[in-house]
């Protein structure tokens, strides 16, 4: 019989790679009478659905900024390679 | 003429208009601030050269964030074969050892979080998930933006991190286990 660990480690696989037939029979039946594992389930959803959300629109590390002299540098590489270019 | 068509941007524009958020974008991967900082520069520079392929379909940032994850998949990759470390051994990540009874049952069964939309509208749930993004651990953070923002597949993760593909499905149960706790604190307030 599963437990809950490793229901739990099906439920996040499940994200990566479909589960196999005896797989998807066991957790089934674990889900059926663990109403732990079912919120868990439900956790993971959201959690799935708010990270993609958070890609598309979302910033982390909003206060990160790059540093002047890095910004600097890459000013002189696009300036070169623009040269570069114009030159050739 | 679409005004974000790099035909009328300059270089130094998309550094200035686009800098910071390519910078957050890279370190959010990779967790190195020079790391990041060359991969702004490598994004730039590889877009100067390949504008004409723009064909201004996606916005000019879609555009620039997506030669930068290219630029970072080669990175990690190449951190793989230079570092040739034994990136097989995971360690002991001792999350789920607290997580669980010996038995395997819960030893705090999973509460439950309701109506996703109804959390997608709370300012308080996206600044906690934004903080506890941050807070993943460095090779979680790499496999988990890889496999689930970026929609790279395990396998191909894998090669990128240098690790088996089960062990990027080990990784990325833990950051989902530690993303589920780090919200149940932050974001509902729950005491672990």
């Amino acid at each position: 019989m599963m437990m809950c660990r490793e229901a739990a480690r099906l439920i996040t696989v499940s994200y990566q790679r479909p589960l196999r037939w005896r797989e998807q029979v066991s957790l089934r039946m674990h889900l059926a009478i663990c109403d732990a594992c079912r919120n868990f389930k439900k956790q993971m959803s959201l959690l799935t659905e708010a990270v993609q959300r958070f890609a598309l629109q979302g910033e982390a590390f909003k206060d990160l900024q790059l540093a002047d002299d890095a910004r600097q540098r890459i000013r002189t590489l696009l300036a070169a390679q623009r040269g570069d270019k114009e030159g050739a | 003429m679409n005004p974000d068509s790099p035909s009328t941007s300059t270089p130094e524009q998309w550094l200035s208009e686009h800098g910071d958020a390519l910078y957050r974008h890279a370190y959010f991967r990779l967790r190195d601030r020079m790391a990041a900082e060359d991969m702004v520069q490598e994004t730039l520079l590889a877009a100067m050269k390949g504008r004409e392929r723009f064909a201004g379909r996606s916005s000019e940032r879609t555009w620039l964030i997506g030669i930068l994850n290219n630029k970072v998949v080669d990175y990690l990759r190449k951190q793989v074969r230079e570092q040739s470390l034994d990136q097989g051994d995971l360690g002991d990540d001792e999350l789920e050892g607290l997580l669980f009874e010996a038995d395997g049952h819960w030893r705090k069964p999973p509460s439950a979080w309701g109506d996703p939309d109804a959390a997608f509208e709370q300012k308080v749930f996206w600044e906690a998930l934004s903080r506890c993004l941050e807070e993943l651990p460095a090779r979680q953070a790499q496999a988990f933006s890889l496999c689930e923002m970026d929609g790279v597949g395990g396998a191909e993760a894998g090669k990128v991190l240098g690790v088996s593909t089960t062990n990027i499905w080990v990784i990325l149960h833990r950051a989902r286990l530690r993303l589920k706790e780090c919200l149940e604190m932050n974001w509902l307030g729950q005491r672990a």
